[in-house]
């Protein structure tokens, strides 16, 4: 846990960064912009954004890497010695799903206090009424896309390895992410995207994610639902895996003998 | 007293027979010893009966209980698998602390007087990671005798050891043979199998015969 627990400096260190090129040019902002900025307010569906997207994702780019194997890593070298002692393994991997859900959170809201920490000493920032909203939007739709992927990536690993796991999950998250980008280039030449093109933006999972596509309450639950929904998928399939994986073969990926 | 019996086990996997009607009857207070090539299939037989894989024929039965039907894996059991190591990033204690939570049936006293026992300090600090080769196997034996477990499964428990580091594990399987814990050796080291074995086996292509009846055969 302790091992886990230092990679919140990275989480403030990326909110901090972040932020920081936004807090200099601005004097003086409403605490729900800095919130709505993490979760890209400031990002359209055109290639031009890609710069943006990328500065945005990398911060969570990096949890993702780093958690990848957060349940997986039990299924290394040691499988052999911690599953021949503890057989409750649904019990056990509810645990460290919920544990991987807390880091989720505890990640984005470090990364989100220390980006509010960096505006307030580098500019004014007001408390304005519609700061919790925000926050709590931002808290449930990214912790959950973060939970998401990450799983998926750890499920992934335990069924086949730890380079598939990643590479499969970040290769359907990037094209997920160049669709939408280029989307606007294709289907968007008045700078609208053309209302029977409209649904090919909105299948795509990323769409959810973007503050500036959300222009209602609802928008933001349909994001929540969304994502809660993959979420209860992926759980369902972790304890299937988790249940029905055989240790046949000595995995030596982390430092074996 | 423990009866283990594994009866008429197979297992295929990919189409390929790794084990081929497996018949044993195994009681506590005895060393089997398990010889064999690389490959022959001394290592899955160990995974089958500990319960950890599935088996494709036949049943794994600890005193009347079968395996997978009425246990998941056998219980209060200590095991050894070749190449299988322990948390990278924690030391030998931490990896023995965290392992040993899982059951709680030992507190950390008695954890620290098990790494002590196999020769190593409890207080070194380096990580699992940059122990040496000879130092892992330490550790991960003391992790399969902390416990005093009924039943050790001990694939290869010398491999990687100098001469006072194999004698030292010897001594240690007889005490836990005294201690009437029922006993499965694998190793390539004929003479160690020798040594602490009451009825040796030999594998060859999955199929486990008697010692004996290969030699008269």
């Amino acid at each position: 846990m302790k091992y886990y627990l230092r990679f919140l400096w990275i989480a403030f260190f990326c909110g901090a960064i972040c932020i920081l090129g936004f807090a200099v040019k601005n004097d003086g902002f409403f605490a729900s912009d800095v919130i709505c900025l993490f979760g890209m307010d400031e990002i359209g569906y055109f290639t031009q954004y890609l710069p943006q997207i990328t500065y945005w994702f990398f911060p969570l780019l990096f949890f993702q890497a780093f958690f990848g194997s957060y349940i997986y890593r039990h299924f290394c070298t040691a499988s052999i010695y911690f599953f021949s002692r503890y057989t409750k393994r649904t019990r056990w991997l509810f645990k460290e799903i919920l544990r991987l859900f807390l880091f989720c959170c505890l990640y984005l809201f470090v990364m989100l206090i220390s980006g509010l920490v960096v505006c307030s000493l580098v500019s004014k920032v007001k408390i304005d009424a519609s700061i919790w909203k925000m926050f709590c939007y931002y808290m449930v739709i990214y912790s959950l896309y973060l939970f998401v992927v990450t799983l998926g990536i750890n499920l992934l690993s335990i069924v086949f390895n730890s380079n598939i796991g990643f590479i499969v999950v970040e290769g359907i998250n990037l094209f997920f992410i160049a669709a939408f980008a280029i989307a606007g280039n294709l289907f968007a030449p008045e700078g609208v995207i053309l209302e029977q093109y409209e649904w090919i933006i909105k299948i795509n999972p990323f769409y959810y994610l973007i503050f500036s596509m959300r222009n209602s309450n609802n928008d933001y639950l349909i994001s929540m639902l969304l994502f809660m929904g993959i979420a209860a998928l992926l759980l369902w399939c972790s304890f299937f895996v988790v249940n029905k994986h055989n240790f046949i073969e000595s995995n030596q990926e982390t430092g074996g003998m | 007293m423990l009866n283990l019996v594994v009866s008429h086990v197979s297992k295929q996997l990919k189409g390929k027979t790794i084990l081929s009607d497996v018949n044993l009857d195994l009681k506590s207070g005895n060393v089997y010893g398990f010889v064999g090539e690389n490959g022959s299939g001394k290592t899955m037989l160990f995974r089958a009966i500990s319960g950890l894989m599935d088996v494709s024929e036949g049943e794994i039965i600890l005193n009347g209980k079968i395996l997978h039907k009425d246990m998941k894996v056998l219980p209060n059991l200590g095991i050894i698998i070749e190449n299988a190591g322990l948390y990278p990033e924690l030391t030998g204690l931490e990896n023995l602390k965290l392992l040993a939570k899982l059951n709680h049936k030992i507190s950390e006293p008695e954890i620290r007087e098990t790494i002590k026992r196999v020769g190593l300090d409890p207080e070194d600090r380096r990580t699992f990671r940059k122990y040496s080769l000879g130092m892992k196997q330490r550790i991960v034996f003391a992790q399969a005798i902390m416990e005093k477990p009924d039943i050790l499964l001990l694939d290869e428990p010398t491999n990687a050891l100098d001469e006072k580091g194999v004698n030292a594990i010897r001594e240690i399987i007889k005490e836990e043979k005294q201690r009437g814990a029922l006993i499965l050796i694998a190793s390539h080291n004929k003479e160690d199998i020798q040594m602490l074995s009451d009825e040796i086996y030999y594998v060859k292509n999955g199929m486990v015969r008697r010692w004996e009846e290969t030699v008269c055969s």
